[in-house]
């Protein structure tokens, strides 16, 4: 019996592990966004991970991984385009939470605003034992799953064998529990969290409403902040130390499930 | 004969003809009058004799809003024919005055198109179409008014205002008949946030020779972007009793009152407010975006104090216009001096119809300084909009200053000329002979964590994706019913296949006590048959039978160990165990060494008690 539980778990294990490094994205763009960057074409680079995420937008291609986002940020680094470098970073360390990389890059880019605002965005206190923050949609999803067919076979093994039936019911509760955890993170993960911006314009102003009525405060070049709302042409923002006010959406880039403002100079090129 | 034949042959055509003729579908429209005042509200009936597959529409007339009123249907049979009448109401309200054309509606009744006539409507102005001017002078109501007896009227306090600033409205409801109901439908453009003034006045008032009551519906207007307005007659749908005709006078009315009532929609005029834009020269990034008449007072109490103390500021702004909208006071002084803790602001504001808002807006500050010295906090400026003076204007306060002793507390620096301090508590200022700002000490920070940014990901990294795809959501579901499926399975495998013989254990062990109960009872009936022995022997046998069936003990004798065994496995109570014993003995007693005579009583006493005794046992086990 044990013997067939551990070919089960390494046969699994290995199945999720395949599927998660799957899905080949736009091989063709990537491949000249690549050689563009190796031979120092910045912005054609940047164009080709555009057409990436821009495909991916309207549903033609599967989302690009973080990875894209963190080559899209390098190139727009190298291009002197700090607001867009930490838009695209703030995007890859949303999609890949612990990824060292992407969270060192952003640091380093955050450092040289003029603003120093970090992205550590408030969230409600009753999310704040999540899971979201510290792993991807994927790996979310087939957590919950695994914890879930766990939970089965020990209920299974419960109803079968009379003995150790009320601790075998226990812990196949357990395991069920957690699967509704991991469940109700990646949902809030996918529905709930907050699209992630930067400050590109050299210098812009947020506004008590979106007409324009009074100026609360200024931001600079790569000041990162969380949407809100939208209406029309005006963003609502949050920063880091929860200060709020609406933006001219031309003024700022974000990367985005619900809102997608890409850069203009690149997205008008493409 | 052969002539009499012919007519007869032709009065027969004709009379075939005729009865066609009047089968055929009929199409007419109707207006209930041709003419009335802006008030009034015209119906059209479109009566349609045939069937016919599509509704009708009344087609668009300039100026005349049409509401479908409902159908009615009529059929009849006569003499075997049939015959259909639909009757359409389409309800005209007039938005101005004039003569209105209404065009033929035509519709495909009985395979035929056919149409209605052209009809024309007469509107005249409103009777009591006094009012209404942006002007904001009442002007006076026309001579109709009198015989109506209600009107409607409205005047703005002002007709040219900026952005922000409030405008009175008044909605005068001018009447001399009775009102048994009012419906009002005030529309403003979007453009305008509307502030209802709570609660309605009313008085009486002399119009020309009358005397009117009068209701007054009072609101206050705050435009938000700028432009030419016109802004839509306010509309009051009133059920007045008029009196009745006397041609009309009747038994009925009589019996229903010399009155009736009527549905009047009342409409003052229509207006144009101008909003102008609030102008850019001379307007500063620090704009408040207060616009009216303001006052500022600032107070600070205590002026002195300790470091780490709490000094409270209290900033207050009144005066007439909005302040909901005004944004947060920047306080003259920088976070060196004091940390600043701010209070939610407190607005309170008034409305009234002829002023406007008048408005009071309160702000507290915590100020706790943190090093000793004396400090100056300045000058606070807020900007305001007049629109009296069409400028930008200052309200300035002087917030004095403070004088703070003490000790500094940890982590500020020592003001220059700032009294001596204990060098054991106060901090160190740096070699520089300034402590690194936050923004310094995180510049030194990403300087220390490296020169550049980590290079690019391989291609291997870029083609994975981080968000979940078509493919995981089938692989998740099949997994999932997968998982259910097996779940389901294994639950009806545990019902349908459980070995037979644990089945029967289980049966047995759930009927037990009932068992032990029914040989009880033939254990009394053998007591009623005075033997005594057989029915002690049989209440003995409920203990080994009810533990036998309990436990799944088979085969060999059980003893009285045995049965104790069991049960204190079950951890039954000490109590019931040893009443299980001394009924035992007693039993043991009386079968094995029975006293002289029969003894039936002490028969059913022990008959009892085992069966109190198995109870207990049932309950614990």
């Amino acid at each position: 019996m044990l013997r067939r539980l551990k070919l089960a778990t390494c046969l699994w294990v290995s199945i999720a592990a395949n599927l998660i490094s799957a899905s080949p994205v736009q091989a063709g763009s990537l491949d000249k966004a690549q050689a563009a960057y190796q031979s120092g074409q910045y912005e054609d680079a940047v164009n080709q991970y555009l057409q990436v995420i821009e495909a991916s937008e309207s549903k033609s291609s599967p989302s690009p991984s973080a990875s894209v986002y963190h080559n899209l940020g390098l190139a727009f680094d190298r291009q002197k385009e700090l607001g867009q470098a930490v838009a695209s970073y703030l995007r890859a360390t949303q999609l890949q939470p612990r990824q060292g990389d992407f969270q060192y890059n952003l640091r380093f880019l955050l450092g040289q605003t003029q603003d120093k605002l970090d992205n550590n965005f408030h969230r409600p206190m009753e999310t704040s034992f999540l899971l979201d923050q510290w792993t991807t949609e994927r790996e979310l999803f087939y957590l919950s799953i695994s914890v879930f067919l766990i939970a089965a076979a020990v209920y299974s093994y419960a109803f079968l064998r009379t003995r150790y039936r009320t601790a075998a019911t226990s812990v196949g509760s357990i395991f069920f529990l957690l699967s509704l955890y991991s469940a109700a993170s990646l949902f809030y993960k996918s529905q709930f969290v907050p699209d992630q911006g930067a400050v590109i314009a050299p210098k812009l102003e947020a506004y008590s409403g979106p007409t324009q009525s009074v100026v609360i405060f200024e931001l600079h070049a790569g000041a990162p902040f969380q949407i809100l709302e939208t209406s029309n042409d005006w963003v609502k923002i949050e920063l880091s130390d929860q200060k709020r006010g609406w933006v001219r959406s031309e003024g700022i880039a974000s990367f985005g499930n619900e809102h997608n403002i890409l850069p203009a100079k690149a997205s008008s090129k493409s | 004969m052969v002539r009499i034949g012919s007519s007869s042959l032709i009065a027969v055509m004709l009379w075939f003809l005729s009865s066609a003729t009047a089968f055929a579908g009929v199409l007419t429209g109707e207006l209930d009058k041709s003419e009335g005042s802006l008030e009034d509200q015209f119906v059209y009936t479109l009566v349609i004799q045939g069937s016919f597959d599509d509704d009708p529409q009344f087609p668009v007339v300039d100026g005349l809003e049409v509401h479908a009123a409902g159908k009615s249907q009529n059929i009849s049979i006569v003499n075997g024919k049939y015959s259909r009448e639909v009757q359409v109401q389409f309800v005209l309200t007039p938005s101005k005055a004039g003569t209105y054309n209404i065009p033929p509606l035509s519709m495909k009744v009985d395979g035929k198109v056919m149409q209605t006539l052209p009809l024309e409507m007469k509107v005249s102005a409103t009777s009591g179409s006094g009012g209404g001017s942006a002007s904001g002078s009442a002007a006076g109501p026309a001579s109709a008014q009198g015989e109506e007896g209600i009107f409607v009227e409205r005047s703005f306090s002002k007709n040219s205002v900026y952005v922000g600033e409030a405008i009175g409205v008044k909605i005068k409801v001018y009447n001399r008949v009775k009102v048994v109901g009012a419906q009002p439908d005030f529309k403003y453009p979007s453009a305008f946030q509307i502030k209802n003034i709570e609660g309605q006045k009313t008085y009486t008032q002399m119009r020309g020779n009358a005397e009117y009551n009068v209701t007054e519906l009072d609101a206050v207007l705050i435009p938000t972007r700028e432009g030419d307005f016109t802004i839509e007659p306010a509309i009051l749908v009133a059920r007045v009793a008029v009196s009745r005709r006397q041609r009309s006078r009747s038994f009925f009315d009589d019996l229903m009152g010399p009155t009736e009532l009527q549905e009047k929609r009342l409409r003052s005029d229509a207006a144009t407010i101008k909003v102008l834009p609030l102008p850019l020269a001379g307007r500063r990034k620090d704009f408040s975006g207060l616009v009216g008449e303001f006052a500022m007072s600032a107070g600070l109490n205590p002026q002195s104090g300790n470091a780490g103390d709490t000094l409270n500021l209290t900033v207050n702004i009144q005066g007439l216009g909005a302040s909901s909208g005004m944004s947060d006071l920047t306080l003259p002084f920088d976070s060196s001096v004091a940390k600043v803790y701010k209070d939610k602001p407190e607005t309170r504001e008034e409305l009234d119809a002829e002023k406007g808002i008048t408005s009071e807006k309160t702000f507290k500050y915590a100020i706790v300084p943190g090093k000793p010295g004396h400090f100056p906090l300045g000058k606070l400026v807020v900007q305001v909009f007049d629109p009296k003076k069409a400028a930008y204007q200052d309200l300035v306060a002087e917030l004095g200053s403070i004088e703070i002793g003490g000790q500094a507390l940890a982590g500020t620096t020592p003001v220059p000329g700032a009294p001596e301090t204990d060098s054991q508590t106060a901090p160190v200022p740096p070699a520089a002979g300034k402590a690194p700002t936050k923004v310094e000490q995180k510049k030194v920070a990403v300087e220390l964590i490296g020169k550049d940014l980590v290079e690019p990901h391989s291609q291997r990294m870029l083609s994975s994706s981080d968000q979940l795809t078509q493919s995981d959501w089938m692989i998740g579901g099949l997994l999932l019913a997968l998982g259910m499926t097996g779940l389901g399975a294994s639950g009806w495998l545990a019902m349908t296949k459980a070995p037979p013989e644990e089945l029967l254990r289980i049966q047995r062990a759930n009927k037990a006590f009932k068992l032990s109960k029914k040989q009880l009872d033939a254990a009394h009936h053998c007591l009623q048959k005075q033997d005594l022995a057989a029915a002690l022997r049989m209440a003995q046998g409920c203990f080994k039978d009810y533990t036998g069936a309990k436990f799944g003990v088979t085969g060999a004798a059980v003893t009285l160990r045995d049965i104790e065994g069991y049960l204190r496995s079950k951890e039954v109570d000490r109590d019931t165990l040893l009443e299980l014993r001394e009924v035992w003995s007693a039993l043991d007693q009386m079968i094995y060494a029975p006293p002289l005579g029969q003894n039936p009583s002490r028969g059913e006493e022990l008959l009892m008690k085992t069966r109190k005794v198995l109870e207990q046992m049932e309950r614990q086990c």
